[in-house]
């Protein structure tokens, strides 16, 4: 029985064929029960998120099992087979498991090292456990998934620098005031990219989001989610008068933050550091303000600029990532063996205790009159000699098993001379 | 005796290269070796300085050399405390060099006699250079966290986002961190002073301000005086606290200089602990 994975992700397949290929909730639990009755397959686990979809199964043929895999996803994309082959790529048994352990450290992702794969990666695991389609070995691998993500997100930088304009936002303010608690923000223009950078902040600690807008409504109704006041453009003096960290995105064509008005509010500030982020183009802020004491500012060609280090800092540490995952994939399969061999030696054990039974059965017939003491001391005696006998055996198999297969030629001796099944 | 010293100096040029190294390469391993060699070496400093007290029957701050020892000591041990607290790993790098000078210092020197220190060592002296020894170890690591400041600033400033950016902490936890060697070192170099005035009155008599010394230090604690009130009051903040800071203690390092070249009641061969 081995390991198959077919998938198709962002860089195999055209966004159409993925989404055709996509599971909801619904359509995974069937998926997987009318996948689980095809007589190759004994577990299956289906990851699908909106760039990728894969499947990984235990089959108990390697090329039926991919074949059944392919055809199922041709069948659901709606192309002959011949078509989605183009599309997919197949790995089996060790590639398979290294596969997975890439994808779930968000190595394989179109934004390299993004965290929430992992999380979506869990979920398909945990959703065929609960339908009972994943069994004890994709449970295992399942297991020493986790473990890896862990050992890539603690051992590298793989997700630590943002590659997005919000995210590099909440970044830029990090590296300004370190702790965001007790800070307050202030949006100028109340857009998309401004409510996205204000979640990120908030979520990050930031005390509340005040909103500035020329449509007060609108400015009320964002504060309103953000623990923030709402301001109008003409205010915006005093809304900057108690902000920290200015994020600003209109559709003006005129800057709405003149010099003149930082200067007035820098007065009143006790030299507080003042941080504008200004996404909007044409810029909405006087770009002279980076001048000031005390003033930090960054348009929109900064944040790229950082976006463009942190990818490259993130493919660095991929490369360490990639590294780190063989390393767990060669201790999966020493793991693995180790798992294949243990009933073995649980065999091997049975049938020379069994042995050592049968003859101290022969042997206590022949003692009559002797003593509980005797008895008890040869029964120890010979248990002894049967552990000093099988240790060396066992510690051997043990190192074959780790370090060749169980077809190596010591592991087959084994089972010839004990006449073991494993 | 001499050569548990001089394997601590050698040790602490070790971890100073090597934080070198590490400033300019990132490696991990790089950083553990420097910070175990520190240790290693700070651990036989203070193996040093308390086996040179026990011999001599005086605390580790009563001649020159001890005194430099102690501070390079103190400042190491600030490093320790300061990295477990902020994790700042680029610590090393700013504020082992400030330490080592001082080891160096040391070793120019004057040496003053056994005979005279036993005389020169009553118990409020080592109090009194053992708590300013200890404040100005504190303003000596706000001193880093500002030159990290300057740095990490002309970085945001400037948009340069190179390894410096990504290596270097937030301004504000750097700032945090300069505040807080300013604030816990000026009540500690204020006790250290009043001690020492105490001290001198009991013992020196009545003149014993016209001390050049005395005059010096009562100048320097204005200086320090001034920082910590703007501090506390947060009259400067950012920049200007992080450039005050640095001034400051360039003249505290600056004093270390001129102090040893004062007319003083201190000097040992004149007459130390008499009236």
């Amino acid at each position: 029985m081995g390991l198959v994975l077919v998938g198709l992700n962002h860089e195999t397949a055209p966004v159409r064929l993925r989404e055709q290929v996509g599971f909801n909730e619904e359509e995974l639990y069937k998926a997987l029960h009318q996948l689980i009755r095809e007589e190759v397959l004994r577990e299956l686990v289906i990851i699908s998120t909106c760039n990728r979809t894969e499947l990984v199964a235990m089959a108990t043929d390697d090329d039926a099992g991919e074949a059944l895999l392919a055809s199922f996803l041709a069948k659901r994309a709606g192309v002959p087979v011949s078509e989605i082959r183009e599309h997919v790529y197949v790995f089996w048994g060790l590639k398979a498991v290294e596969h997975i352990f890439r994808v779930a450290s968000g190595l394989e992702s179109m934004v390299l090292g993004e965290p929430q794969i992992t999380g979506q990666v869990k979920d398909a695991f945990d959703f065929a456990i609960s339908a009972g389609t994943a069994g004890n070995r994709l449970s295992s691998i399942y297991r020493h998934t986790i473990q890896t993500v862990k050992q890539v997100r603690t051992q590298t930088e793989i997700a630590k620098n943002a590659v997005s304009v919000s995210y590099v936002a909440v970044e830029l303010a990090r590296k300004v005031f370190g702790e965001l608690k007790g800070r307050r923000a202030l949006l100028v223009g109340a857009g998309e990219m401004c409510e996205l950078a204000a979640t990120h902040l908030k979520e990050r600690g930031v005390d509340a989001v005040d909103v500035a807008n020329r449509t007060l409504s609108r400015a009320e109704q964002l504060a309103g989610r953000f623990s923030g006041s709402p301001y109008s453009l003409g205010n915006i003096r005093d809304a900057l008068s108690v902000a920290d960290i200015v994020v600003s995105s209109t559709g003006s064509p005129d800057p709405v933050i003149r010099r003149s008005d930082v200067e007035a509010v820098l007065r009143s500030r006790k030299a507080v550091s003042l941080l504008f982020i200004d996404i909007a183009v044409p810029r909405d802020i006087e770009p002279e303000i980076a001048n000031l004491p005390g003033v930090f500012l960054f348009d929109i060609d900064d944040l790229q600029k950082v976006i463009e280090v942190n990818r490259e800092k993130r493919k660095k540490e991929a490369e360490k990532a990639a590294v780190l995952i063989s390393k767990r994939v060669r201790e999966y399969e020493k793991w693995r063996r180790m798992q294949d061999v243990n009933p073995m030696i649980v065999e091997l054990r049975r049938s020379v205790e069994a042995m050592r039974k049968e003859e101290m059965e022969k042997s206590l017939k022949h003692l009559h009159g002797c003593s509980d003491e005797v008895k008890k001391e040869l029964d120890r005696l010979s248990y002894s000699i049967m552990n000093k006998m099988l240790h060396q055996p066992i510690t051997e198999l043990k190192r074959a098993a780790r370090e060749e297969n169980l077809e190596s030629g010591l592991v087959s001796f084994f089972k010839s001379i004990f006449k073991l099944n494993g | 005796m001499r050569i548990l010293y001089e394997l601590s100096v050698a040790a602490n040029f070790v971890a100073l290269f090597l934080f070198f190294v590490f400033a300019y390469k990132k490696s991990r391993p790089v950083f553990i070796g420097a910070s175990s060699m520190l240790a290693v070496g700070t651990l036989m400093l203070m193996f040093f300085l308390a086996i040179q007290g026990v011999q001599t029957h005086s605390q580790p701050v009563t001649t020159p050399f001890l005194s430099y020892n102690f501070l390079a000591m103190l400042i190491y041990l600030l490093y320790f405390l300061f990295e477990f607290r902020f994790k700042i790993l680029l610590l090393g790098t700013f504020l082992v060099p400030v330490g080592f000078f001082f080891n160096i210092v040391s070793l120019f020197s004057r040496n003053i006699q056994v005979a005279q220190l036993k005389m020169a060592s009553p118990f409020l002296l080592g109090i009194h250079t053992g708590f300013l020894m200890l404040g100005e170890a504190l303003f000596i690591l706000a001193f880093a966290s500002s030159v990290m400041y300057l740095i990490q600033e002309k970085n945001l400033k400037s948009k340069r986002f190179n390894q410096w950016y990504s290596r270097l902490p937030s301004l504000g936890k750097l700032e945090e961190m300069a505040g807080l060697g300013v604030s816990a070192g000026f009540p500690l170099i204020t006790t250290g002073l009043l001690i020492g005035f105490f001290w001198a009155a009991k013992i020196w008599g009545p003149g014993w301000y016209f001390d050049p010394k005395v005059i010096w230090s009562t100048a320097m604690w204005l200086i320090y005086a001034w920082i910590f009130y703007s501090r506390v009051s947060d009259r400067i903040r950012g920049r200007r606290f992080a450039l005050a800071v640095i001034w400051c203690v360039a003249l505290i390092l600056f004093s270390f200089v001129v102090s040893g070249f004062l007319p003083s009641i201190h000097t040992l061969k004149q007459s130390y602990g008499a009236k």
